[in-house]
């Protein structure tokens, strides 16, 4: 099956076929086009197509197993799409070389789901770890990290508000700072582009509201390209430029903050289509195939006409 | 009605069986018999280890003299000076058993750690190469360091050269698999958030996984450290030279005393340094 992947869409491309221009643009920080990622059986993202401008602070919103994080990952190259194209500055680093893909990855700062911070060393060492990418591998091997790197590590800790804190142990702050260090990690990192996926998720309300102004207030001090994974309705029309709706790992809603109404988010929360009544393609067409539509499925939702197989009473 | 699952009664009732058979399986060629006289035996070997031999070193007694059938004297032995050379004899010999067992240790450390994070199940490693690095550790692992000093003696002939290979080759296997098992344990999500910065593979194990692995790497490392020290007393039995080998020497010549010293000190020496290494694995924490 995974030959069939290959062979209807290939994701290592070294012609540049399927490339449209518009993909390859290298002013636009993001542009997914086409993404489909699948674990094991299950399409986690279906044809998934998004560009995002320079500047621009996006949160995605969706029910619990939309595909949001999904999304994040494919975006931030910790995966290759099973097909379809992730470009980042009009590079398509999974058709190219490993060592392109960590380079394009160190203009990425992601901040993963859950405070994914290194417990057993001090907050600095944590913040420095950023520049992982920028300093010989083999100093950093000993422990040896410039003097420079340090001194900008010090300045994101300050920045975000735990200075105070750059001696202690990461493992023994409370959720909300060790968020912070994650943050400050990304900082020194000094991306682009910030992904931030679900980062109030363990904090209370007010420190959520101070998560995102202080997000807000680095994207616009920096000219940073965000995207956020969120949950919370309100903070999210609060923060973003652009609000995407996913569900059941597709598009379901894409618009400027201004043009989205309450209601389109609470549906999008019920798993009701907030724009257009709710596709069928795949369970039609795995219902009207059975055993052979592993294919079929990997097509779902674009396979021309598929829209029109009736949905059948199983 | 009992609250404990029916397979925990099953898991329980299978092994009853399983040691049921085992039993009569020796007993029906006679294999669970205690000998003739168990407790008289039992007796006398403990009267004879009852007597270690340091404790002649600590008194003056009359010399011992050995005559020829004429009369004439042929040597004079003082017991005291004997035993305080072969207790000084002991003492080297300890020193190398302990250092067969710690070179053999280290040696086995630095060659488990890229093979234990190769057969690390939860990191993508290239498939036959992780199945490889399982299978090469499961060989050393199951092939135990008596069986690997008799090949090696054979191979880079009498003394610690033999000791230390043979600890080496089977604590690899051993600290491979523990390592590659803790790191199963250990939560990946910090290596995947180095591995977004840029960072190399290398890279992103160094900081994002070892950190988190070290005290029990460590701790891993002392207690296979603790167990070849035990390993190498009874590896001189092969030839591969330390205490083993005044052990078998003491044996064969019946010298109980003797082996009751030799007995003593391999306690010691196990309790002490697990003493050592439990203080240093708290302070890891």
């Amino acid at each position: 099956m995974a030959s069939a992947v290959v062979f209807a869409y290939p994701c290592i491309n070294p012609f540049g076929l399927h490339m449209n221009p518009q993909e390859t643009d290298p002013s636009i920080p993001v542009a997914v086009s086409r993404a489909l990622w699948m674990a094991r059986d299950n399409i986690i993202v279906s044809d998934v197509s998004l560009s995002i401008p320079q500047g621009q602070r996006v949160v995605i919103l969706g029910p619990n197993g939309a595909g949001k994080s999904s999304l994040l990952k494919l975006m931030g190259l910790m995966m290759p799409p099973s097909s379809g194209h992730v470009h980042i500055f009009g590079h398509e680093p999974w058709a190219e070389s490993q060592s392109k893909i960590r380079s394009v990855r160190s203009r990425i700062a992601w901040i993963p789901q859950g405070l994914q911070v290194v417990g057993r060393l001090s907050v600095l060492n944590n913040a420095v770890l950023g520049c992982l990418a920028r300093v010989s591998p083999l100093k950093t091997l000993l422990g040896w990290f410039p003097e420079e790197e340090i001194e900008k590590a010090r300045q994101a800790l300050q920045e975000v508000g735990v200075e105070s804190l750059s001696d202690r142990r990461t493992d023994t702050l409370s959720g909300g700072e060790r968020q912070k260090v994650a943050i400050a990690r990304a900082l020194v990192q000094g991306g682009d582009i910030l992904f931030a996926d679900e980062p109030t998720a363990a904090l209370d309300p007010v420190a959520s509201r101070d998560m995102m102004q202080l997000i807000k207030r680095l994207s616009q001090e920096r000219g940073l390209t965000t995207v956020t994974v969120l949950h919370d309705i309100e903070l999210a029309m609060e923060f973003a430029d652009r609000i995407v709706g996913m569900s059941d790992g597709k598009l379901v809603l894409d618009l400027p903050t201004s043009d989205v109404r309450k209601e389109q988010l609470d549906r999008l929360y019920h798993h009701l289509s907030p724009v257009e009544p709710p596709s069928v393609v795949k369970k039609s067409a795995t219902a009207v195939l059975g055993k052979s539509s592993a294919v079929l499925r990997l097509l779902s939702g674009r396979a021309p006409g598929a829209e029109k197989i009736p949905p059948q009473k199983t | 009605m009992s609250l404990i699952r029916a397979r925990w009664w099953f898991i329980l009732l299978a092994y009853g069986v399983t040691v049921f058979l085992a039993v009569r399986l020796l007993s029906a060629d006679g294999g669970m018999s205690f000998g003739k006289q168990p407790l008289k035996n039992l007796t006398r070997t403990f009267n004879e280890l009852s007597h270690p031999s340091f404790l002649d070193a600590l008194v003056q007694r009359p010399a011992v003299e050995f005559r020829s059938d004429d009369g004439t004297l042929l040597r004079t032995e003082d017991p005291q000076k004997e035993e305080i050379n072969f207790l000084m004899g002991v003492g080297r010999a300890a020193v190398v058993t302990l250092s067969i067992a710690t070179v053999g240790t280290a040696l086995a450390a630095l060659f488990a750690m890229p093979f234990g994070v190769l057969a690390a199940q939860n990191l993508p490693t290239f498939g036959p190469l992780r199945k490889f690095a399982q299978g090469l550790l499961n060989i050393c692992r199951s092939i135990h360091t008596l069986v690997f000093g008799l090949f090696l003696v054979g191979i880079v002939g009498l003394g610690p050269m033999a000791g230390i290979l043979a600890i080496a080759l089977h604590s690899f296997g051993t600290l491979g698999k523990l390592l590659a098992e803790t790191i199963e344990t250990i939560d990946l999500g910090p290596a995947y958030a180095i591995r977004s910065v840029g960072a190399s593979r290398l890279q992103t194990v160094a900081w994002g996984i070892v950190p988190n692995l070290l005290p029990a790497w460590v701790s891993n490392i002392l207690y296979v450290w603790e167990f070849n020290i035990r390993d190498s007393t009874v590896l001189g039995l092969v030839g591969a030279g330390g205490l083993g080998l005044l052990l078998t020497e003491s044996l064969s010549l019946f010298q109980w005393g003797r082996l009751a010293t030799l007995l003593i000190l391999i306690v010691g020496l196990v309790w002490t340094f697990d003493g050592i290494s439990r203080r240093v694995r708290l302070s890891l924490h």
